[in-house]
């Protein structure tokens, strides 16, 4: 194709990708004439190609589609059909380049054949004297000096104009990007040969050789560095047309469209960020009206912001709408069998909203046309996988929604995990690697096993473990439990679980090469690469390990294996031990965070009972034995529960096994301290009832029905009363997060922080606490108690603060009336059953 | 172009086959056990001694691994094997064996031989299909068989050979 073509379609495309975006800004602000100059200017300059490469079609179209924009320039109002009908003729300038460019032949005419009689009148009707948009008003307004204005010659100066970027082809840079890869991979090669004959005449020009090569490569990455912008100026137009088919006001604010990225991941990221959007648009904002009830303002808001951070690329999605459903996500994973019952009740949020991006989910009650397909969001989270990025979601319940993508900012050179297994050794790509750790710690094997899959425990986690040999058919273990090696602990978008290896060899940037058809489809491999030694290694896909090994939504600590279905999700993990004499006992395993072995004087005796030093706190712990029975033992086991909040421990004689089994309770506990019996692999076993024991260790967490500390928001600007308060709440039980004024305290409870009462000083700069309790409870829906502080409080409410919802008042000195304050507003709250009385009671229905 | 041209070929670089006239073409042939087959000549680009093959977990048994070509990764692929005449375990006993790099849609690949002979040049008159003899496996890794004065000739599909997956009831048999 003719060079001065193409460059001109390249050009165009991007000046059309301006424009659309320049288009709704001026329809959100009619009276910003800057955006309508330059989207005139923009067409203008197309039009004035056209006529010199001889593309009549182009031309006319361009050609009106610009005399009705001048219009528009001059009278400031683009009504929105005359919006429509812009964007709708751009449209059209967008197909016939695509058309050209299909073409790509040298030939004269290469404009693809289609009439544009009916649109181009349309244009002029709109365009026209009398067109018909102009009201009876507008007509009377319309002044002399304007009408000069339309006779203006349009601006000469053309929008690039940047000398100091050339245009490269893709195809070149791509090129020498592969050159320098080779490159990369010989000096490895040289330095891995130098470093076994020391050379003094070579060693210095190596090692300036090696410093080039970095710098070459840095700067070939940064050259195929481009701007996020690039994708992120398609958005205004999708958002706008989201809101026109959807029937919402959707308002769209970018930050850091310059953040730069790699070419290849721009083009990766596009079709996530594109989807992400439909949804938070279809699902995430609510209808004008249900706006306007839940006291917002009747538009919605979508903000897409992109920022470097510690060598990743962030891009965060976000809205003001309903925020995610955590009850609606539930039975829609129960429902698709997503996952198991016992498993769901054991998640946290965080995880619940994660289930939204596992294959075959959508809440949406009807199909559109915008999303709720089913398909989507699965395939954004192993798309960002794929290129070892990572999605999180954040959502607040009637305040919005927010999706972070993390992601490499490239892909063609990685830091890499050089590790052996059977003998043979693999890459895996660092950007999923947390950490390695030994199987072994103390002696104890840290792997166990539990309905056929294997485990590790890992401080409060209980992680999945893939064995690498067995995933890949290495070799098979005789016995996994005693083997020794490493685990190397493994995040990717959707799983997180434990890689068994054997070592971990080095530790080497690699040069990722893509694979071919034979080894692509298996699944298992990103690709290969050549070591500095000159050997081929193949560089495994962690998301992909995971698929094969059948792991499914696997995270936090809350394993969730993909069951044959006859199975049956009424299965419960059950962790069965033994506690000095008598039947054989058995407690839900996932109530149990891990099992610790301590020495006899590692367990005191304090005021209230027993007490264990873990972690250097001391925790309240129960025996289930009689301790003194056993005086010579050396080692007690101790189950710790309490999976959030303040932990507690039971000490037993020995953890016998973790089975999955069937849970039918045979005989109602007649005991406070069992909940049943019931017959697992033929021996009566009690299973234990932890509320119980809860309520023995922990009596004021218990009394308070509530496995959780408080939390409370404290919101003082002058530092003083914060240093001095912090600690009288903490002595008095209570978690505390600081704010160090109402808009970092409101910007903070938007963002999700979780609390349970505000505390907040009256008289602030800027925003005081009347204003913030008005903010919360107006702005977010939130319920939680707000209690003001005062210096000089005298008793009783002020009309000002129960108006805006602060329930009480107390002074700043007065620390008695503080704690009383707040121990009334949170006794007040209608309080949930205890969170894991309920996941027991949970757990035994199942 | 004899054996000894062939190697001399720079490695990996495409260079358009050699016209023939269209009544006959050109052949490279290669030995597998003690058979001769034929590959076609315009896909083949160099012959060489494979050095540390290093295995490929999960892949089919014919896929003998990966290797470091002069800086390209390729993949091993034994014919033996692939062609049912040898047993994957047979196959390995040669740390080094002779391998001759072919470009298939684009990627190279490594095909494992035991041995390497001239280009013969045959007359599409020669063809006599795929015999009946022959068994499944041979067939769909088989475009046609020629009869030349030193034998018979079965010219290896490339494509099948290394993209097709197999089919469940093949059998490890030898083709004569």
């Amino acid at each position: 194709m003719d060079e001065l073509l193409q460059d001109f379609l390249a050009e165009s495309a991007e000046n059309i990708d301006a424009c659309a975006a320049q288009l709704v800004d001026f329809e959100s602000d009619p009276s910003n004439p800057d955006a309508i100059a330059d989207i005139f200017r923009l067409l203008h300059t197309i039009k004035g190609t056209c006529g010199f490469l001889d593309l009549p079609r182009l031309e006319r179209l361009t050609h009106a589609a610009e005399s009705l924009i001048g219009r528009v320039r001059q009278e400031g109002i683009a009504a929105p059909h005359v919006v429509t009908l812009i964007l709708e003729a751009i449209d059209r300038v967008r197909v016939i380049l695509a058309g050209i460019e299909a073409e790509g032949v040298e030939a004269e005419g290469v404009e693809p054949a289609g009439a544009d009689a009916d649109l181009i009148a349309r244009l002029e009707v709109a365009a026209g004297p009398s067109g018909e948009t102009r009201s009876a008003l507008e007509e009377q307004t319309r002044d002399t000096s304007s009408a000069a204005e339309i006779r203006d010659a349009p601006p000469a100066r053309t929008p690039y104009q940047e000398a100091a970027s050339i245009r490269v082809s893709v195809h070149s840079l791509e090129r020498i990007m592969r050159l320098v890869s080779e490159l990369v991979l010989t000096r490895n090669q040289l330095l891995d040969a130098a470093s076994h004959h020391a050379n003094a005449r070579i060693d210095p020009p190596l090692q300036r050789l090696s410093a080039l090569t970095s710098d070459l490569q840095d700067g070939v990455m940064r050259a195929r560095m481009q701007p996020i912008g690039r994708i992120f100026s398609k958005l205004p137009r999708l958002v706008r047309d989201l809101g026109a088919e959807l029937g919402k006001n959707i308002h769209l604010t970018i930050e850091g469209a310059e953040t730069e990225l790699d070419r290849q991941l721009i083009e990766i990221l596009s079709d996530p960020l594109t989807h992400i959007i439909r949804n938070c648009a279809d699902h995430g904002l609510e209808n004008p009206s249900q706006r306007i009830a839940a006291g917002k303002s009747a538009t919605g808001r979508i903000h897409v912001r992109a920022w470097h951070e510690a060598g990743s690329l962030i891009v965060e999605i976000g809205d003001d709408g309903r925020g995610l459903d955590v009850d609606k996500i539930r039975s829609a994973a129960l429902q698709k069998g997503l996952v198991g019952a016992e498993a769901l009740a054991a998640m946290k949020d965080a995880e619940i909203f994660r289930l939204i991006m596992a294959p075959g989910f959508s809440t949406a009650a009807a199909v559109t046309n915008i999303s709720g397909r089913g398909i989507g969001l699965d395939v954004v989270a192993s798309n960002v996988a794929r290129v070892g990025g990572a999605i999180e979601i954040a959502s607040t319940r009637g305040a919005g929604a927010r999706f972070t993508l993390r992601l490499p900012l490239t892909l063609a050179i990685a830091p890499a995990l050089v590790v052996r297994c059977a003998g043979q050794r693999f890459a895996l790509p660092q950007q999923s690697v947390v950490e390695a750790i030994s199987t072994h710690q103390n002696g104890a094997s840290r792997l166990t096993r539990a309905g056929g899959a294997l485990f590790a425990r890992l401080r409060d986690e209980v992680l999945p473990i893939v064995d690498l040999r067995a995933v890949l058919r290495l070799e098979v273990l005789d016995d996994a439990l005693s083997f020794n090696g490493l685990i190397v602990l493994m995040r990717t978008g959707a799983a997180s679980y434990g890689l068994l290896i054997d070592e971990v060899s080095d530790v080497q940037e690699i040069v990722v090469k893509p694979t071919d058809k034979t080894l692509s489809s298996i699944g298992a491999y990103a690709g290969s690469t050549i070591l500095g030694d000159g050997a081929v290694v193949l560089i495994l896909d962690p998301s992909g390990l995971a698929d094969l090994s059948g792991l499914e939504n696997v995270s936090d600590g809350q394993p969730e294996i993909n069951r044959p279905a006859a199975h049956g999700p009424s299965n419960t993990s059950l962790l069965l031990f033994r506690a000095g004499d008598g039947p054989q006992k058995a407690v839900p395993l996932s109530l149990v965070s891990r099992i610790v072995m301590a020495k006899p004087d590692s367990i005191v005796r304090v005021e209230s009972g027993l007490a264990h030093n873990y972690c250097g706190k001391l925790m309240p712990v129960i025996p289930l034995v009689d301790m003194a029975d056993e005086p010579e033992r050396d080692e007690w086991a101790i189950m710790i529960v309490g999976v959030s909040g303040e932990p507690m421990g039971l000490v037993v004689s020995s953890i016998v096994d973790m089975v999955s089994e069937r849970l039918e309770l045979d005989v109602a506990g007649g005991s406070r301290r069992i909940l049943g019996s019931c017959l697992i692999r033929g021996e009566t076993t009690e299973v234990i009832d932890l509320a119980h024991y809860m309520e023995l260790a922990r009596p004021e967490a218990f009394q308070r029905r509530h496995s959780r500390k408080f939390a409370v928001l404290l919101v003082d600007d002058r530092e003083f009363f914060r240093e001095m308060l912090r600690p009288v709440l903490a002595a008095a039980g209570y978690d505390v997060i600081v704010a160090h004024g109402a808009r970092q305290a409101f910007t903070m409870a938007r963002e999700g922080a979780v609390f349970d009462v505000v505390l907040t000083d009256i008289e602030m700069p800027d925003m005081d606490g009347y204003g913030l309790a008005a903010a919360l409870r107006e702005d977010l829906r939130l319920q939680v108690p707000i209690i003001g502080m005062d210096s000089y409080a005298g008793a009783g409410v002020s009309q000002t603060a129960s108006a805006v919802g602060i329930g009480a008042v107390v002074g700043k000195f007065d620390r008695r009336g503080l704690i009383g304050a707040l121990n009334a507003a949170l006794q007040e709250r209608p309080f949930k059953e205890h969170a894991l009385e309920q996941r027991v009671r949970k757990e035994i229905a199942a | 172009m004899n054996r000894a041209e062939l190697l001399r070929r720079p490695t990996l670089e495409a260079r358009p086959a050699p016209r023939a006239p269209a009544s006959s073409e050109q052949f490279f042939t290669v030995l597998i056990g003690r058979e001769r087959f034929g590959l076609p000549i315009g896909s083949v680009r160099t012959v060489f001694r494979a050095q540390a093959i290093v295995p490929a977990p999960l892949t089919p048994p014919w896929v003998r691994g990966l290797i470091n070509l002069r800086g390209h990764i390729v993949t091993a692929i034994s014919l033996s094997v692939r062609l049912g005449m040898e047993s994957p375990a047979a196959d390995s006993s040669e740390a080094n064996p002779l391998a001759v790099g072919v470009e298939i849609e684009g990627d190279t690949f490594a095909l494992i031989v035991d041995g390497v002979g001239d280009v013969a040049e045959i007359s599409a008159d020669d063809s006599i299909g795929t015999p009946a003899g022959m068994t499944p496996m041979a067939r769909r890794m088989t475009t046609c068989v020629y009869i030349t004065p030193s034998g018979i000739l079965p010219i290896i599909d490339l494509h099948a050979a290394v993209f097709n997956a197999p089919e469940r009831d093949c059998k490890i048999e030898s083709i004569s």
